[in-house]
């Protein structure tokens, strides 16, 4: 009994901090509540309590009108702290009903740790209901309702971790770097359901980066799995919690930027009670030292305003002068050319002698037109049109030439790689007669 | 405000180091402009601000001669630092509308760096004003706020440029960069059309024979690795400078590699970065020392 008492205590939070932690998380189940019970009408593949009961009768408008004010009426009980055993006991029943109901539809959002955590606060409360007064004098409520909480979110961390291993051992490590195609599937998908098409180049990239580094990437897996498989150190205290917290929170961005996972649910209920950002926001000095780093880094973003202004700008806007992405020599393909003209006999002329131009000139106005045009380089037949207008409009600007050149030819000439051999390639694109 | 007086301090310039930067930068400029307005009389392919203003009206006669009188005006007004809020409104707006408009003829010369360094120095003179008492006590003069945010303005570009790289072809940028040797065919053909250099075609032979595809793989890898970290020369005077000599050998390599070489970004190099205005106080103190700008 001591030793629980000890424990219990090492969980103290204030009767505050307590009713805004209770005032997130409800309305955060809420909101799930909300949203799965006016979206399911059926329950083709029954499961859980909806194998004994028809759980899509929530559906019907009476049944999810008595539904909604049940949830909403006991949630403010809840946080009023309404004769908690019963209340949770209620919330808990309308939780395991509702996401039940998702569940037979075959959809895993993984709600089910809001079931679990109110579970765990009924459990919680019965206990300090059933308790000797040894534990009512010594311990609060809230301290034993946070340690329960707490224990079923490590609890999850922790049976997912052991799923990992009971499934596929340490080869959920060594084979870790097969991620690679996950990572193409979920961004593929992720692109489509979205609409952000950069995710797919994303996907490509992250994943070549997986397989050139496949030791890196089983490094960080079996980071995230020995971070799953201790979640229970965040039950040896408060502190001990918020720590393991951030870590947890760690491990969902990495998942977030490995595959887009965003378990929304998990992250939330780390977030209230491990984080235990309620409890930052109402202790004042708490808050402060949390913020201190928002400040510091608000500071640092003042002094480096123009940088980050022009950076997160390019991101949005593109190319549109002056903002650039300085795209020049950003990839080496085996294969290259440059445009130059020539005359009648394919002699080369100097366009910057005669013209004022550039070579690099010449290249620049061709890829303008083939951008604009929406034409490929290997388009043959664009590429002529596209030199025959840029032949003509150098032309046009000079007079004199016409006296000093019979023809003029727009030529291309290529280098690409055979078997590492340098091959050259010249071709006539554009011919113009002088005279 | 801390750290902005924190990081301020450590970018401690000379009043006299600020107008030879601004002397020369005018000069740059001005050339730039002038040979803008005679070249691009339209705008076959509109992009930036052109697509919103026919932006050859300003480089088609009267309105050209005009435009660049007074620039040569705001020029002045910049350089003795009177009306410079003014001046500097006027050239940044003058960069965005013909650096536009080059843009809009398909030439890239990269100098999007004029408009990004007034911009940034416009915003710091409007910050020393908004905050003069503050930066006052604490001893922060005005150009030093302009030149830690022009410094800004290179880190970025560069950060944008090393970014970019890896976006578009991530790792295969360092992987395939043995391909260059493309490139450097490519180019040495170039320059022998162009001024008849006939003997760098046998340096890119050279340079395919000698340099083994390992080593351009260990020296683009550090190119990128300069590039992406650009952002560190933020930090303080002594570490642009330093990240200075780092982007010049960079450059000096793109040089050597592939004959290219971008004027701007060597003059905010050598300007912005190295010190060169301090190098040449300190010829003048030598040559002339009784003039005030060397004192």
């Amino acid at each position: 009994m001591e030793k629980e008492i000890e424990i219990l205590n090492k969980f103290q939070y204030s009767k505050k901090e307590w009713q805004l932690i209770k005032l997130f998380f409800i309305l955060f189940w809420l909101l799930g509540i909300i949203i799965v019970s006016g979206k399911y009408h059926s329950q083709p593949f029954p499961e859980g309590i909806c194998i004994y009961f028809n759980c899509s009768i929530i559906h019907s408008s009476v049944f999810r009108t008595l539904l909604l004010s049940a949830s909403i009426l006991f949630s403010i009980l809840y946080v009023m702290e309404w004769k908690m055993h019963f209340t949770t006991f209620i919330l808990s029943s309308i939780s395991i009903l509702v996401f039940s109901l998702e569940r037979s539809n075959g959809i895993y959002h993984r709600e089910e740790l809001f079931s679990l955590i109110l579970i765990a606060q009924f459990f919680a409360y019965l206990r300090f209901f059933l308790s000797k007064s040894l534990i009512k004098k010594d311990v609060m409520p809230q301290s034993m309702a946070m340690f329960f909480s707490i224990s079923v979110i490590s609890g999850a961390y922790m049976i997912a971790g052991i799923t990992k291993l009971q499934t596929s051992g340490i080869y959920w490590v060594t084979e870790s770097p097969n991620v690679a195609i996950q990572v193409l599937q979920s961004m593929e998908h992720k692109s489509i359901d979205n609409g952000i098409k950069q995710l797919v180049p994303y996907g490509h990239w992250l994943a070549d980066f997986i397989i050139l580094f496949p030791n890196l990437i089983r490094l960080i897996f079996a980071f995230a799995l020995v971070a799953e498989l201790m979640a229970f150190l965040s039950l040896l205290g408060k502190k001990q919690s918020k720590r393991y917290g951030y870590l947890l929170l760690l491990l969902h961005f990495g998942m977030f930027l490995m595959l887009f996972v965003k378990l929304v649910v998990f992250i939330g209920c780390v977030l209230i009670f491990m984080v235990n950002i309620p409890g930052i926001l109402i202790n004042r000095n708490q808050f402060k030292n949390h913020f201190f780093l928002i400040n510091t880094l608000s500071q640092y973003a003042l002094v480096l305003l123009p940088f980050l202004f022009y950076f997160s700008a390019v991101q949005f806007i593109g190319e549109a002068h002056p903002f650039s992405r300085f795209p020049m020599y950003s990839s080496f393909p085996d294969n290259a050319d440059y445009f130059y003209i020539a005359d009648d006999k394919n002699n080369p002329i100097s366009t910057l002698k005669v013209f004022g131009i550039t070579i690099d000139q010449l290249k620049d106005m061709v890829e303008i037109r083939a951008s604009n045009y929406k034409i490929s380089r290997s388009d043959s037949i664009g590429m002529k049109r596209i030199a025959s207008e840029c032949l003509k409009e150098i032309i046009g600007q000079n007079t004199d030439i016409k006296k000093k050149y019979a023809e003029m030819k727009w030529v291309r000439h290529e280098f690409f790689f055979n078997q590492s051999e340098i091959i050259e390639r010249k071709s006539i694109l554009a011919v113009c007669k002088l005279k | 405000m801390q750290i902005e007086v924190k990081f301020l301090k450590r970018f401690n310039y000379h009043q006299n180091e600020w107008i030879i930067i601004k002397i020369f930068s005018s000069v740059f400029w001005l050339f730039s402009m002038y040979k803008i307005t005679n070249e691009y009389l339209y705008q076959p392919f509109p992009e930036g601000i052109c697509k919103f203003l026919n932006c050859s009206f300003f480089s088609n006669q009267p309105t050209s001669i005009i435009v660049l009188l007074f620039s040569v005006v705001a020029c002045v007004g910049y350089i003795f630092n009177r009306y410079t809020l003014v001046s500097l409104i006027y050239m940044t707006i003058c960069s965005l509308i013909f650096l536009s408009l080059e843009r809009s003829n398909g030439i890239y010369d990269r100098q999007e760096l004029w408009t990004m360094i007034f911009g940034a120095q416009l915003y710091g003179i409007i910050r020393y004003k908004w905050k003069k008492d503050f930066f006052k006590t604490h001893s922060i003069s005005e150009h030093d706020i302009a030149i830690f945010y022009s410094i800004q303005m290179i880190a970025v570009a560069y950060t944008i440029a090393g970014i970019t790289k890896l976006q578009t072809s991530g790792i295969y940028w360092v992987i395939d960069s043995p391909n260059v040797v493309l490139q450097l065919k490519k180019i040495t053909e170039q320059i022998n059309i162009e001024f008849g250099f006939k003997q760098l075609q046998q340096y890119s032979l050279l340079i395919q024979k000698t340099l083994s595809p390992l080593v351009i793989q260990i020296l683009f890898f550090i190119s990128l690795l300069i590039e992406v970290f650009a952002f560190l020369m933020c930090y303080s005077r002594k570490f642009s400078y330093y990240y200075g000599w780092l982007l010049f050998m960079l450059h000096m390599g793109i040089f050597m590699m592939m004959f290219v070489i971008i004027p701007i970004y060597l003059f905010v190099i050598l300007f912005f970065l190295l010190g060169f205005p301090k190098q040449i106080i300190r010829l003048g103190r030598k040559l002339a020392p009784d003039f005030y700008l060397f004192k």
